[in-house]
């Protein structure tokens, strides 16, 4: 008698689990896209910027504005080619692995999808294009400086903000592409969130369900997929941000190479670089940390489940 | 009365080749506008060899791209032949510098990815179907001219500074322009390797009867021009 009711009991607790694990999976998948698709972003951006300059040059030499424009678009169109066969074949070849069926639908539908995607990602990296101005390589600098801020603005921040003359350069440097920047913060924010979302749902199910057999099963069923999801969003996320920077350290080489040629020594501009990367990851991970502890609180609260201890 | 509506219609028809009336270019500062050009008049004739000179800041590059459509004035006009350059914007103006213009930068502004051949080509590469010559031909042909047939497959990186020129020259030749641009083509090498480049910049220039318009800082250069161009510190 007592066995058969803590079989019910866990079936019970299984089946919420599997239903609550639908609704994460779909909103883990939803992340997962809107962290790639940043990625996306950022990377075509960084592409059409590091062309900046052979595009002014070309239009300088007579191209029509929208020559270079179109000569993007075959680049990301050939690009977006390549790696949609590459992954679904590589997808597909992981589902012939683990012995499932593909939906052929899906499949079929995918790389049209990820061409769109991809053309529609280019829509900002085409305006920048759009917009060069080729009678500025006349002038030397193909560096579009924003204005900087008044002196006035800058006083304001030191002495009301207490933020020392070093770490107002910081910041301003992180927030020079601030399009990219906001996009590898979002990124950060929602890997930290949906990591923490996921150890706390395999942490509940294991305490709930643990020893029996049915449990374990469920739990490798369920939980491999939606980490592995996860391990991909913190990848993308990585990509992100090592994209931005790299991106960064080729627009700012000369910067680099005058700091060093007035003589500060190598290790103060390394030094420079780790500054701006953790003030980025702190500015991502910390909100998006806060943000998951409120939404299992939320969740622990109204359901009743298990306390989160572990937070 | 009649004699001078004579002579308007007349100088109409004996406009000069390239003619520039009251050009002026203001940029806007923080503090306000500042003229960088005003009023300038200039007329130039087919083949003539002009040199602009001027201490730093005085606007030779700013009237370099004026003359190139790469920038719009603010007032005057610029005729060359026929075509009203002052009035060029976008597509227009990419038309008119591929057709009529060739330039040279002090910082030659070759495309890194692309070998020396393909830089010489690079101008006219989507429009080939609008040509009616072999493009690969004229430029090695050109390659050849300016002493750098043997360096066709080379990339600008493998290139020295003087030889980077070279390309760059052979690239502003490639449409036969009828004007050709040069902002300080010789700033940025060695007076030797600068002598040489100006040698072969001239003489191609004589034998494509093109019209020349150098922005320089050497004054036995300039006196050596059809006319010389002193812009003033505003
Ligand atoms: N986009 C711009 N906005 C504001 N001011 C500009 C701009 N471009 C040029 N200027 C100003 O116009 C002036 C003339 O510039 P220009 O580049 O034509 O000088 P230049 O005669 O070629 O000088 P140099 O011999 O140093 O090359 C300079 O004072 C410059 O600061
Ligand atoms: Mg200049």
């Amino acid at each position: 008698m007592g066995w058969v009711e803590e079989r019910w009991i866990t079936t019970g607790a299984s089946l919420r689990y599997l239903h609550q694990s639908r609704q994460t999976q779909t909103l883990l998948l939803w992340s997962v896209l809107v962290v790639s698709l940043g990625y996306l972003l950022v990377t075509l951006s960084s592409l059409a910027s590091s062309q900046k300059r052979d595009f002014a040059i070309l239009s300088a030499v007579g191209w029509r504005p929208w020559h270079p424009s179109l000569m993007f678009i075959q680049q990301v169109f050939v690009y977006a080619l390549v790696g949609g066969f590459v992954g679904i074949g590589s997808a597909l070849l992981i589902v012939r692995m683990i012995g499932a069926f593909p939906d052929w639908p899906i499949v079929f539908l995918t790389l049209p999808g990820i061409l769109l995607l991809a053309l529609l990602c280019t829509l900002a990296p085409l305006w920048m294009i759009w917009r060069l101005q080729p009678a500025n390589l006349l002038k030397g600098g193909m560096t579009l400086s924003r204005s900087l801020p008044s002196s006035r603005r800058v006083w304001l921040a030191r002495h009301l903000l207490f933020i020392s003359e070093d770490t107002l350069f910081t910041l301003r440097t992180v927030l020079r592409s601030w399009g990219r920047t906001s996009i590898a913060l979002g990124s950060l924010f929602l890997s930290a969130c949906l990591l923490i979302l996921m150890i706390d749902a395999i942490l509940v199910f294991q305490q709930s369900l643990q020893g029996t057999l049915l449990g374990t099963y469920l739990l490798a069923q369920t939980a491999v997929p939606l980490l592995a999801g996860v391990i991909f969003a913190i990848l993308f996320t990585f990509l992100n941000v090592t994209d931005l920077f790299l991106l960064q350290m080729r627009e700012r080489w000369q910067e680099i190479g005058l700091l060093q040629a007035i003589g500060w020594r190598p290790w103060l501009v390394q030094r420079r670089f780790i500054r701006e990367g953790l003030l980025l990851a702190c500015m991502g991970t910390i909100p998006g940390v806060l943000f998951a502890r409120w939404i299992l609180m939320q969740q622990h609260e109204t359901q009743h489940v298990l306390p989160l201890s572990w937070l | 009365m009649h004699k001078q509506q004579n002579s308007v219609s007349e100088a109409a028809q004996q406009r000069a080749f390239l003619q520039v009336t009251n050009l002026r270019k203001a940029y806007a500062l923080p503090h306000g506008k500042i003229d960088i050009l005003d009023d300038i008049n200039l007329q130039v004739q087919q083949g003539e060899f002009i040199t602009i000179l001027g201490p730093s800041g005085s606007g030779k590059t700013t009237l370099l791209a004026l003359l190139g459509a790469l920038d719009t004035p603010d007032g005057g006009e610029i005729w060359l032949d026929t075509t009203p350059v002052h009035q060029l914007k976008a597509v227009a103006a990419a038309d008119f510098r591929r057709r009529q213009i060739g330039f040279v930068f002090q910082m030659f502004y070759l495309l890194p990815n692309l070998t020396a051949l393909e830089n010489v080509m690079s101008p006219l590469l989507p429009y080939r179907r609008e040509i009616d010559f072999n493009l690969r031909e004229r430029a090695n042909n050109l390659l050849e001219r300016v002493g750098l047939g043997h360096r066709t497959g080379h990339t600008p990186g493998r290139l020295s500074g003087g030889e980077q020129q070279r390309v760059a020259i052979a690239r502003a030749l490639i449409n036969q322009p009828r004007v050709i641009l040069a902002d300080e083509p010789t700033g940025n090498l060695d007076p030797t390797t600068g002598e040489a480049v100006l040698d072969i910049l001239r003489e191609l220039q004589q034998t494509g009867k093109q019209t020349l318009i150098m922005v320089t800082h050497n004054p036995q250069l300039a006196s050596g021009s059809d006319q010389q161009i002193h812009l003033g510190k505003q």
